[in-house]
């Protein structure tokens, strides 16, 4: 049986999950979105076990990236899984608040397709084309 | 059009020495080239009214801090459609109307993050809020009776992009 | 300087990385030093520029010294970048080489892309090749005697270049839709290169301020966008490196927008259409 594997996206940009399903294809992972951290927790609920990193914007409306970051690594459901920020906040404070609420990588926009690819390979570990 | 629209400021040093106008040249600049693929070159701003230029979306974003501004890039429909595509992948054809006013948005979303990651290698810190678009034909942006206080042209192909600041 | 990333701060770093790296950053630039390394430093342990200076410099950790540069650079990932490099190889070079092959006196042409990033660039190259084979219907010649070695100093990019599988957006970047539609095909939205393409390049990791002795003789290198990054210093030591190994007649390849100086010495500057070449002096 294949074991699934999937990457969420979580932007409340449409174009932007766009562009993260031309990387995240090219590695073989289906894409699931969420456009909120609320819509995102969702979806984290049904499919935890099948998700294998989560792409997380910071700014969105309701729920942000980093409150969400922080609920779900004292969850233990979804600890767990990788996290990788995608984000225009480029200062130092900014990331370390975010590596402080767990996240595991960190990618500034706006960013070349290649760049994501490769930040996704790196946060996924070795062999992630097999 | 009103007078008031045709007085566009050009690159000046009384208010728009804030935000040195090069840091939001190569902002604009890297970002659409890194999002697009698209070569971008800064074109001068005509004296007079720019009656080629008809604006369809604008994208916008408030920042405040240090400085208080808003950040406009103002396109044309077949430039935002020619950006939009160049970012995603996806024909032009295949592109639906909320498609480019996200993708202008998300372009001035980031464009204000690129100027704000300059900016904090002065000191200077700002934030900045949800970026939204606006969209007309032929709309323009006023503030305090001014058009703008900085005031950007760029080529992509043969086609305009407008970049404005308006300090608040 | 912002309380993040201090004068001092800026400055050591600044210093350690045109030392160790070769890579020279300005004062303007400083805001990429505090974005794009915060996240090593923060790995390491530490909060200031000033602390994570004292602690590479402590290490001597080569891997951080790459990471450093994989970090600071970003490798150009357009397909047939510049219009000018591809008429110096079909008008100038290859009639050239396929001469030399045909009599015997080369047994194969050797062609290096350095610092080849996801590949777009060395499988430009061996496209350009086959294809300018093709048209011309030339039969006793073919792809398999042209070595494309493919270089870059990020592990992670390597193999995604080795996998020629590509993005609906990354396709787009300077690929015409002939050669899309020759040399690749379409699963959906992933395009995948053809075999013959990618079998013709061979990629490894390489730093470009080791020796370049090991990676043997070349009659093409590619080193474009890349001299942009460098300190002057070793901006004349890769110049003098590349000298070394390009056979006789030997051509290197720069960015379009990038100028070399002090190349008088070994290179003489030739043009072609728009663009310039540097080809090794007798």
């Amino acid at each position: 049986m294949d074991t699934k594997k999937m990457i969420l996206s979580v932007d409340d940009s449409a174009i932007v999950r766009k562009i993260i399903r031309s990387s995240v294809e090219v590695l073989r992972f289906e894409l699931l979105e969420a456009s909120d951290g609320m819509e995102a927790l969702t979806v984290l609920e049904k499919k935890c076990n099948d998700i294998k990193l989560i792409l997380l914007d910071w700014n969105m409306p309701g729920m942000n990236g980093i409150d969400f970051l922080k609920a779900i690594k004292s969850h233990s459901f979804y600890k767990h899984i990788p996290v990788m920020m995608i984000t225009t906040e480029s200062e130092k404070e900014s990331i370390i608040k975010a590596v402080q609420a767990g996240v595991n990588n960190y990618l500034l926009k706006p960013f070349k397709t290649e760049e994501l690819t490769k930040k996704i390979m790196e946060s996924l570990g070795k062999g992630v084309f097999m | 059009m009103s007078d008031t629209y045709y007085s566009i400021k050009k690159d000046e040093d009384k208010k728009g020495n804030e935000i040195p106008s090069f840091f939001v040249s190569n902002a604009v600049k890297n970002v659409i080239f890194t999002m697009t693929g698209l070569e971008v070159i800064e074109t001068k701003v005509p004296d007079a009214a720019d009656v080629d230029f008809i604006s369809h979306i604008s994208g916008v974003v408030l920042i405040t801090g240090s400085i208080n501004a808003m950040f406009s890039l103002t396109v044309a429909k077949p430039m935002a459609y020619l950006l939009v595509s160049s970012m995603t992948g996806i024909l032009p054809q295949n592109l639906r109307e909320e498609e480019l006013y996200d993708g202008i948005t998300e372009l001035v979303n980031m464009i204000s993050g690129e100027t704000r990651a300059q900016m904090s290698g002065r000191g200077l810190h700002f934030s900045t809020l949800p970026p939204f678009a606006i969209i007309g034909d032929k709309h323009f942006v006023l503030h305090k009776n001014k058009v703008a206080n900085l005031v950007k042209k760029f080529l992509v192909g043969d086609k305009d992009i407008y970049f404005k600041v308006y300090f608040l | 300087m912002s309380s993040g990333l201090s004068s001092r701060g800026f400055l050591l770093m600044q210093k350690f990385i045109e030392d160790q790296c070769g890579i020279a950053i300005h004062e303007e630039k400083a805001y990429l030093i505090e974005s794009r390394l915060s996240r090593l430093m923060i790995d390491s342990g530490l909060t200031s520029f000033e602390e994570f200076f004292y602690w590479i410099s402590s290490q001597r950790d080569s891997l951080m010294v790459e990471k450093i540069i994989d970090a600071m650079t970003t490798n150009e990932t357009l397909w047939f970048r510049d219009a000018a490099p591809w008429y110096i190889l079909e008008e100038v070079l290859l009639p050239g080489y396929i001469d030399d092959l045909r009599s015997g006196k080369k047994p194969g042409i050797r062609i290096w892309s350095a610092a080849c990033s996801t590949g777009q660039e060395p499988y430009s190259i061996a496209m350009c090749i086959d294809n300018y084979l093709s048209r011309r219907n030339i039969t006793d010649i073919n792809l398999s005697h042209f070595e494309v070695v493919a270089t870059d100093i990020s592990r992670t990019v390597l193999d995604i270049a080795e996998e020629g599988r590509y993005d609906s957006i990354s396709i787009m970047r300077g690929l015409s839709n002939e050669y899309k539609d020759k040399y690749f095909t379409d699963e959906g939205r992933v395009w995948t290169i053809t075999d013959r393409i990618r079998d013709a390049v061979s990629f490894r990791q390489f730093n470009l301020q080791r020796d370049f002795s090991i990676m043997g003789g070349f009659d093409m290198v590619f080193c474009r966008y890349v001299f942009i990054y460098f300190s002057e210093n070793l901006r004349k030591e890769v110049l003098n490196k590349t000298a070394q190994v390009l056979k006789r007649y030997g051509v290197l390849l720069v960015g379009g927008s990038e100028l070399i100086t002090d190349y008088e010495k070994k290179f003489s500057m030739e043009q072609h259409r728009n663009g310039v070449f540097y080809r090794l002096k007798e």
